[in-house]
């Protein structure tokens, strides 16, 4: 059987007992048979007729290589959205092409063949179609942490500074001994983490609180010029006071529990959050607020359609940044204000007689690892999947 | 006239920048008829845009009266839809996503809406792409969506602001044919706002000319050329220097206008109150 209409041609030939298929344009020549498969290739198109053999290779176990029928060449199994076999008998074909989608109709063909070729198509297409990788969260952990020579580095440099240490005989309430801390760290894993887990959830609350009114706040003045002008000098004027200056007073108002930590996260998160969101929602087009507006889209749904959805990276953008700075805020707060948590802890053994300064870098790198761990596998997530529908 | 779709009774609009009043369109009064292909043309800057989200309802005249099937228009109407030059699709919107905007926001339900807005996907050829992204397409299958999208909530009349203006000439022109199709076939209204003559006399019925600022209406042309319109064509080229002379008197005194009088600056006070 012969196909002229597209400039290629494939041939099916039926020996005996095995079936052989022949593909052939310009100089390439493949033979798939039952048993083996014959790649004779002289021409340039190597890598082309490569991703064709390869699409086919699994088949070998599905399929056997029982292949009966092979699409034409100028369709690339890659791009075909759908073949079926129209009203009159002829297969069709429905490609992707860079200007739409584009349906070939095969010439020639009964439709038996018809039938045959498409069934063989759409088995090859749903062979081919893979999911979109679900990247999981202990993945991106995996492709982060345990991936890369980094990892060498960090170890080499805790071997230099463990001789180090050990050569020059310094005391241990000078430079602690890093065997020492990662003892500590998987000994006391449990109080660490529940006590990393303790100034974590403070400062989650303080900055979930900020971002709800900041991302409010920042929408109206986003929205609303004249609102704009007479707010946002204000959140400057605050934002530019030193924060830290702030603690003795709200110590003051609501006392040295948790609350003061909760509060202070809240005042120190709220000005990143609130300029990125501003920004953000600043940035949307008059076009996409009129093809809103146009569908009958009033205030909620206008929120909820359009606002919120184009303020969302720069709501994540905004929530990062007061993050990291609240870890370094929650710190000082512990310390200060003795609130229990990760930052008390070390203040602690910083301070106890002798100092157990291995104790403290303990402390340290736990507090390290959960905002790096959050960075990675949180942040950086949500921005990948941001980046799958921005420039 | 019974069958006219829409009235615009003497409508005026002027943008206020502090102590300037800028006076952008001034007594404009037309009607556009049940299946009209209208096209109002004229350089930029002319208030051509106002005018056409005026008839779409999203800014109100300053002074007049717009009557859509008779009764007066306060706002955007689910008949009504418009085509943008920029395509105006929402980014994190998938293809698919994008088209049911208006049947989501018109409150049908998912699995619904999803079913008929393939339909629009298949109509506009782009399936296989329905589950892309805008930023993964090129312009002429993002106006395609732009398209699909205003077709979808089934209006009645289609606005088209310089909807090819921003696509390469090939893929310009196919669209346009492809819309004249569909006009002749559906039978829908469309008013096009646009600054290119040829493409004016290619699709539309009806052509006004508008004069520069204060945008008033000059002219109306009817296009009796008959289909499918030859752009070589002898019919069409003593349309196209009848045209271009009624433009051309329009494009000298637009000088003196000052710091507004270029089309970014009207664009910015439009901006600036419909926020």
């Amino acid at each position: 059987m012969l196909w002229t209409g597209l400039g290629v041609w494939v041939e099916m030939v039926v020996q005996e007992e095995r079936e052989l298929l022949v593909f052939q344009k310009e100089a390439h020549l493949v033979k798939l048979t039952r048993k083996r498969l014959v790649v004779d290739l002289v021409s340039r198109h190597r890598s082309s007729l490569k991703t064709f053999v390869e699409s086919h290779r699994h088949l070998q176990k599905t399929m056997g290589w029982t292949l009966h029928l092979a699409y034409p060449a100028e369709i690339e199994i890659d791009h075909v959205i759908d073949a079926r076999v129209s009203a009159d008998g002829t297969a069709q074909v429905t490609t992707k092409t860079s200007f739409g989608s584009r349906t070939v109709t095969i010439p020639e063909l009964t439709r038996e063949e018809a039938e045959r070729l498409t069934s063989e198509i759409n088995a090859l297409v749903q062979a081919i179609e893979r999911p979109r990788p679900h990247r999981s969260a202990i993945m991106v952990l995996r492709t982060q942490f345990v991936k890369g020579e980094w990892i060498f580095v960090l170890i080499g440099l805790f071997v230099f500074w463990e001789v180090f240490v050990a050569l020059a005989d310094v005391p241990a309430d000078v430079i602690p001994i890093p065997s020492k801390i990662v003892a500590i760290m998987i000994e006391r894993a449990y109080d660490l983490s529940s006590m990393v887990v303790l100034s974590y959830r403070n400062l989650l609350l303080g900055i979930t609180f900020s971002a709800l009114l900041a991302m409010s706040l920042a929408f109206a003045t986003g929205l609303k010029g004249k609102l704009d002008l007479s707010l946002t000098p204000l959140v400057m004027l605050v934002y530019s006071l030193p924060d830290l200056a702030l603690l003795p007073i709200i110590v003051h108002w609501v006392g040295t529990g948790a609350l003061s930590a909760v509060f202070m996260c809240s005042v120190c998160a709220f000005a990143p959050i609130y300029f990125s969101v501003r920004e953000g929602v600043k940035a949307i087009p008059t076009d996409q607020f009129e093809v809103v507006r146009i569908f009958g889209a009033r205030k909620l749904a206008l929120l909820k359609e359009l606002v919120f959805p184009a303020a969302w990276p720069s709501l994540v953008t905004g929530f990062r940044l007061s993050f990291m700075y609240c870890w370094q805020i929650i710190l000082a707060i512990e310390m200060i204000a003795l609130v229990p948590g990760i930052g008390y802890y070390i203040k602690e053994t910083a301070m106890a007689s002798p100092p157990r300064l291995d104790a403290a870098f303990a402390g340290m790198l736990a507090v390290g690892i959960a905002v790096l761990v959050t960075d990675r596998c949180v942040f950086a997530r949500i921005e990948d999947r941001i980046g799958r529908w921005r420039r | 006239m019974t069958n006219d779709l829409m009235e615009l009774d003497r409508i005026c609009k002027a943008f206020h920048k502090s102590e300037t009043r800028l006076a952008v369109l001034d007594r404009v009064s037309l009607s556009v008829g049940e299946g009209d292909f209208l096209c109002i043309i004229g350089p930029s800057g002319r208030g051509k845009s106002t005018l056409l989200r005026i008839m779409a309802g999203l800014t109100d005249a300053t002074s007049g009266i717009v009557k859509f099937h008779g009764s007066p228009l306060s706002g955007p109407h689910p008949k009504i839809t418009m085509v943008f030059q920029t395509f105006a699709l929402l980014p994190w919107k998938t293809v698919v996503e994008n088209i049911e905007l208006g049947l989501k926001l018109q409150g049908m339900p998912k699995k619904e809406r999803r079913e008929l807005s393939m339909k629009y996907v298949e109509m506009v050829g782009l399936r296989g792409f329905e589950n892309n992204y805008p930023v993964e397409l090129s312009g002429g299958m993002r106006q395609r969506v732009g398209f699909a999208r205003a077709l979808a909530t089934d209006p009645e009349m289609i606005l088209l602001d310089e909807a090819f203006s921003a696509l390469d000439e090939f893929t310009a022109n196919t669209l346009r044919a492809e819309i004249v199709r569909l006009w002749r076939e559906t039978g829908k209204t469309f008013v096009m706002v646009t600054h290119s003559i040829s493409e004016a006399l290619q699709l539309s019925s009806r052509i006004i000319v508008m004069t520069a600022r204060p945008g008033r209406m000059k002219e109306s042309f009817e296009v009796d050329i008959p289909w499918p319109r030859e752009k070589l064509s002898q019919e069409f080229a003593e349309r196209e220097i009848r045209l271009f002379a009624s433009l051309r008197d329009e494009l000298t005194p637009s000088q003196n206008i000052g710091e507004l009088g270029n089309s970014d600056g009207l664009k910015l006070l439009y901006n600036q109150e419909n926020r």
